[in-house]
């Protein structure tokens, strides 16, 4: 984890993201539901950008067909069951970092990274472009959200957050 | 900024999605070796004033490929759908 | 008067607690906090602010507004040096320095007035006229003294050190605008449950109400309350300058200049908002009268003097002469009657409103119906006018013309999306167009002059801005406000003919014989008419100009306004400086960069790094040499006698899975891949669907139904986005997932003779020998908590490994390679000798596969020979690509010893002459240690005869022999990569 504190107001941490990555063949989508909520023990998120989950494991749905799962630890065994006939599952736990900010002036900083629209992004997850890199934005108030983003821009955006406030 | 409502993500900036070019042309199916047929897929384009179907990717966002009905005069766009036939 | 005498002791919006000094042409003066460097500067007695464009023309204050043409400044020195300021808009901040423009020596004694005694000269249509002629040597001669003597003030030349933001924002109503119109609007739309963004481009709050003293109360309720909500905001100092599609609108922001040393503040930000409705309440720009001597400092709108009076509490001067063809001027005599004034009405219309006409009268004011001002006298300030009515002319003293000619309502915004306005003679105005349903316009941008019409426009507006996102609250009634109104023009104003220097664009130096001039010369098109004599091309983009420009366009014409048309408005309204739309996205935060897992390594260890694309690359290791020839060839030297390792974690990779991933690959892949083993690799190459060869790569069989492939470096996004497209549109049947994986991989790859004996140190636990991993085959493992995947495959010809690990754990497998292979001389090696590497070995890559390349032209066409079903396959057999003359791949080496080969090069028959574009060109060309000459790859026509061709390269003058070869330079046989 790397830790950086810039300008004393914002907080920002790099975190690895361990990820499982599910998809479902079409016209098996219901079956393979049924079998990954099995699998992680709760219901999936109907909404994409929705997100569900137990103590140490959040699903997001990423999109129609595909969910996300972040567990807390990385791990083989999570959604290693899907049949191949429902759909499939790729560990994509060391693809991506998630930077933590925490900051007052969140809402400003994001305005600066991100359009899309602040008062939607409470409780989901908003897939959205960052300087034209996929990432993913949560937020869990006023002040504190994550980013996770592909490793390889990790650092390229960090020092973006960290000046843009 | 063309603003396209995903149906799965929302209203987002033109800037999220990547363009597909026309989706009224049918592509021939894979093993067909007819000049032809492909020869019309690829170049044969109506060019409509008003309203055009066209693929769009919501490739920073969902990735999935959208069928966007837009009106090239206006801009305005009348539909967005999943370019799959059926959502699941 | 004298500058103390201007100021009333109270009153107006300033706090004069706040005294802020500052300069003006390096003299000091005082004002206040509230005050604009306008307003200041005729608070001290200044009225000679600038010169004109063309004819340096003594100028002063026309307007209180963003349509200033006239009263232009540069503000700051040195890198802030900003020109072209309208001193209107500036709000007054202490230390503020600013400058007059366009004059030399000195403002009051510039030597290029004489431009004005040539006058005719400098006419429309003068440059062309002059220096366009059958030779352009004159133009080229007097281009420079020109473009000296006519211009407004000079940017600076040096980086800018200020910051700026760019952000994003999003509402359900936007109202643009804060007077009565679009208080009442943001009230309402707030009310009903909206979230609300109120832009004000002033650092006030109020618009027109600012200027009416009997609005002040309401003003305050007003704004009050709506600060008080929540769900309102309020953007002050920003200014709507332009409408996208998708009601998208740029906004641009001055930083408050008494917000504090805020640290890192922007001097100005961009915001792209996005809202579900637009309420237009952009109000309306009073128009000059065209008489002669119309721009002499001392002449200015009514409503800017009443602005000045109440707003600013000055009296810009006390003996006034007021010409108007518009009701609304009599409030402006009626405050400076009641200021002290002497106030003589020069109404052009042979009828008044009797009310008004009482009471200016019953206040001491001289009136003369059916009279014009016909001349203006004084130079640097306003001595008097020579008024014309029916009886004759008459000479008055004064030393401030106030005039009136309407008003034009602010619709530039509402037509940026291509609406156009629309004429309504019963105001003599234009008005917006039939917008779309959901955009909105109240109060006097739709041409409401009346405040309590704006008021109640304002309302309705509002709730159905806010009703379109679906905010449908209750809207309690507005507070009555309780004003003095007149009515708008009830007569068209039109100049009249025959008089001299009667400016119509101020800020472009356009007089009414200039327009008669270009009529009479054809240019009668309101476009041709703009482009001709430059009016409306100003700073000011014509705000105060157009109208009076078209009226007399349309006199000369014999037309009606609406046929003779309005230009069209594009953004921006007001200027925007480039700086504020990049924001941060400048220097370092130009684009975004990508680093490799191992990136730390290479910087640590001398690489000099290359950008490829966003990548950030190692270009070559310093330990091979200090300058990049020296280096590659070392490099090169390297892989071939030892082994090298190479970072090549930048290659798109793409995970596939699925039961039909197989026949899905077998379609995408021109060659086949469903006869692919488990365990087994294979080059694979994708065609677009007009047979062009769209990208090259490996793809592994990782199981049944897995693979792994990997693209170039630069296509790694399209070919995952056009498999996508494939699956979601014309193969939605088949089951097959893509993901990129190229994030979750750190690449890297091991090329050399020691190669294998170095990996098999390095993994112990893994069988290096020829039977267990031959040529394209996996072996798959662990590397600390990481997964691993060993390919045996060469780009180089050499034995080579591909060795891919997960990210995390990257650099530590580097390490633990270099470590173990120093022992055996490995050593790195960067992308100048990856590439050259591969043109020694004949392996295409980008400039080959350059979007006009198909398979049989790179030599590749026995791949798909028996194969049918892929992409592309129908329309590679065109006719076309089997012509004779298809430029070919082909191996080229040069015969001239010393002479090197550049890529880009044209390829002729010797003794051809080196016209045209030859039978070919060179892609890509580098030294070979191996051969000890230069060699390249190129294209060249299938039908050149002969073994030679000469290379030609036109840029530099540079001629070389080559032979034409095998592309093959190395191993044809691929004993070495074999083992």
């Amino acid at each position: 984890m790397v830790e950086t504190s810039s300008a004393k107001r914002m907080v920002l941490k790099q975190r690895p993201c361990p990820l499982i990555q599910c998809d479902a063949w079409e016209r098996a989508l219901a079956a393979f539901e049924l079998a990954l909520a099995r699998e992680i023990g709760g219901a999936l998120p109907m909404q994409v950008g929705g997100i569900a989950g137990r103590g140490d494991l959040k699903v997001v749905r990423a999109g129609p067909r595909r969910f996300w799962i972040f567990p807390r630890e990385r791990s083989s065994t999570i959604a290693s069951e899907i049949p191949p006939e429902l759909g499939c599952s790729l560990d994509l736990s060391e693809g991506r970092i998630r930077i933590e900010v925490s900051t007052p002036d969140l809402r400003d900083v994001v305005s600066k990274c991100l359009a899309i629209d602040w008062d939607r992004t409470l409780g989901v997850a908003t897939f959205s472009s960052l300087h034209r890199i996929p990432v993913m934005f949560t937020r869990s108030s006023e002040r504190d959200g994550a980013f996770v983003v592909p490793r390889s821009f990790a650092r390229s955006i960090s020092e973006w957050l960290e000046e843009c406030q | 900024m063309l603003r396209i409502d995903c149906p799965c993500c929302g209203v987002r900036d033109h800037s999220e999605f990547r363009y597909g070019g026309d989706a009224t042309v049918e592509r021939p199916a894979h093993d067909n070796p007819d000049l032809d047929s492909w020869y019309r897929y690829v170049y044969v384009r109506p060019n409509p004033k008003g309203l055009h179907r066209e693929y769009w990717q919501h490739v920073l966002g969902c990735r999935q490929w959208l069928v966007v009905e837009r009106d090239t005069v206006t801009h305005s766009i009348h539909s967005v759908s999943f370019s799959r036939r059926q959502r699941a | 008067m004298t500058p103390t005498e201007k100021r009333f002791a109270s009153g107006g919006y300033l706090d004069r607690s706040q005294v802020l000094k500052f300069t003006f042409d390096g003299r000091q003066y005082e004002g206040f906090k509230g005050d604009t460097l306008a307003a200041a500067l005729l608070a001290n007695g200044v009225s000679l602010v600038g010169r004109s464009f063309k004819y340096h023309r003594p100028r002063g204050i026309l307007s209180a507004g963003a349509e200033e043409p006239n009263a232009l400044v540069t503000v700051g020195t040195g890198a802030r040096r900003e020109p072209n300021l309208p001193a209107t808009m500036l709000e007054l901040a202490s230390g503020l320095e600013a400058a007059s423009q366009n004059n030399w020596p000195s403002l009051r004694f510039d030597v290029q007035s004489v431009n004005s005694l040539f006058g005719p000269l400098l006419s429309s249509g003068f440059y062309y006229k002059t220096f366009m002629g059958p030779s352009r040597r004159a133009w080229m001669f007097y281009e420079h003294f020109i473009r000296k003597a006519a211009g407004l003030g000079k940017a600076t030349t040096l980086p800018d050190p200020d910051v700026y933001d760019s952000r994003d924002d999003f509402t359900d109503v936007a109202v643009v605008g804060s007077g009565a119109a679009g208080l009442s609007a943001a009230r309402a739309a707030a009310q009903a449950g909206a979230r609300v963004l109120l832009i004000e481009q002033d650092f006030e709050i109020g618009g027109r109400l600012l200027s009416e003293p009997a609005g002040a109360a309401w003003l305050r309720a007003m704004r009050t309350e709506l600060e008080e909500m929540a769900n309102v905001r309020i953007m002050r100092r920003t200014t709507a300058f332009g409408l996208y599609d998708g009601n998208t609108l740029g906004l641009i922001e001055d930083a408050d200049p008494f917000a504090g040393p805020v640290m890192a503040a922007a001097r100005k930000t961009f915001t792209l908002l996005r809202a579900q409705s637009i309420v237009f309440a952009t109000g309306a720009i009073e128009r000059p009268m065209v008489f002669s001597n119309n721009d002499r400092p001392g002449v200015m709108l009514n409503s800017a003097i009443r602005t000045y009076v109440n707003r600013y509490a000055v009296l810009p001067d006390r003996n006034v002469v007021i010409a108007t063809a518009d009701d609304s001027a009599y409030l402006t005599a009626f405050d400076l009657l009641a200021r002290g004034a002497r106030v003589t009405i020069a109404d052009a219309r042979p009828l008044a409103e009797p009310t008004l006409l009482a009471k200016a009268k019953q206040m001491g004011a001289e009136v003369h119906l059916a009279t014009n001002v016909a001349d203006v006298k004084g130079k640097y300030t306003v001595t008097g006018v020579v008024l014309a009515g029916k009886s004759g002319t008459a000479g008055v003293s004064c030393d401030l013309v106030g005039m009136s000619a309407g008003w034009s309502p602010v619709l530039h915004l509402t037509s940026h999306q291509g609406v156009k306005p629309v004429y309504r003679p019963e105001i003599d105005a234009f008005v917006p167009g039939q917008l779309p349903e959901t955009q909105f316009v109240a109060g006097g941008a739709g041409g409401s002059l009346s405040i309590s019409a704006a008021v109640a426009e304002g309302a309705s507006a509002g709730r159905a801005a806010a009703a379109v996102a679906g905010k449908v609250g209750v809207v309690a009634e507005a507070p009555a406000l309780e004003i003095e109104e007149t009515a708008g023009a009830t007569t068209v104003y039109k100049p009249i003919f025959g008089q001299r220097k009667a400016f119509v664009d101020f800020q472009m130096d356009v007089t009414l014989d200039d327009i008669q001039l270009a009529h009479r010369e054809g240019y009668e098109s309101v476009e041709h008419l703009k482009r001709y004599t430059t009016l409306g091309m100003g700073t000011d983009q014509g705000k105060t100009s157009n109208i009076n420009a078209l009226k007399v366009m349309a006199k000369l014409r014999g037309i009606s306004i609406p046929e003779a048309g309005t230009t069209t408005f594009r953004p921006p309204y007001t200027p925007v400086p480039i700086g504020a739309v990049a924001g941060r996205a400048t220097g370092h935060h130009f684009r975004p960069y990508r680093l490799t897992p191992i990136h730390d390594w290479h910087t640590a260890n001398r690489a000099q790094m290359l950008e490829v694309g966003l990548w950030m690359r190692p270009w070559f290791f310093e330990a091979c040499g200090t300058d990049v020839n020296t280096a590659y060839v070392n490099e090169m030297r390297l892989v071939r006698s030892t082994a090298g390792i190479m970072d090549i974690s930048t290659l798109g990779k793409i995970d596939i899975q699925g039961p039909d991933a197989a026949a899905f690959l077998d379609r995408v892949y021109a060659n086949g891949f469903a006869s692919l083993k488990v365990g087994r690799a294979r080059y694979g190459v994708m065609l677009r669907d007009d047979g062009i060869v769209f990208d090259d790569g490996t793809t592994t069989r990782l199981g049944e139904n897995r693979f792994f492939m990997t693209t170039s470096t630069a296509k790694a996004a399209d070919v995952l986005s056009w498999l996508e497209f494939l699956l979601d549109t014309a193969w939605q049947d088949l089951r097959v997932s893509v993901s990129s994986v190229s994030d979750e991989w750190a690449g890297m790859s091991v090329a050399g003779p020691q190669s294998a004996k170095i990996l098999a140190a390095a993994f112990p636990d893994i069988d290096f020998s020829n039977e267990a991993l031959p040529h394209m085959g996996l072996a798959e493992g662990a590397f600390k908590d990481s997964p691993l995947r060993i390919i045996r495959l060469s780009y180089s010809g050499e034995c080579a490994y591909e060795i891919y690990v997960g990210a995390s754990n990257g650099e530590n497998a580097w390490r633990d390679l270099i470590d173990v292979g120093a022992a055996y001389g490995l050593k790195p090696y960067g992308v100048e000798a990856l590439g050259a590497l591969r043109i020694e070995k004949g392996h295409v890559a980008g400039p080959e596969i350059d979007g006009r390349t198909t398979l049989s032209d790179l030599g590749m066409g026995r791949m798909v020979a028996k194969r049918s079903g892929y992409v592309g396959e129908a329309l590679s057999h065109r006719e076309a690509f089997q012509a004779a003359n298809r430029q070919r791949l082909v191996g080229l080496k040069s015969i001239e010893p010393g002479k090197r080969l550049r890529g880009g090069a044209l390829l002729f028959a010797p003794g051809e002459p080196l016209q045209g574009h030859g039978r070919g060109r060179m892609t890509s060309i580098t030294y070979s240690p191996e051969l000890d000459c230069y060699i390249g790859l190129g294209l060249l026509a299938a039908d050149f005869k002969g073994d030679e061709v000469v290379a030609s390269y036109p840029m530099k003058n540079e001629v070389v022999r080559a032979r034409v070869v095998s592309p093959v330079f190395l191993d044809p046989a691929g004993e070495r990569m074999h083992g």
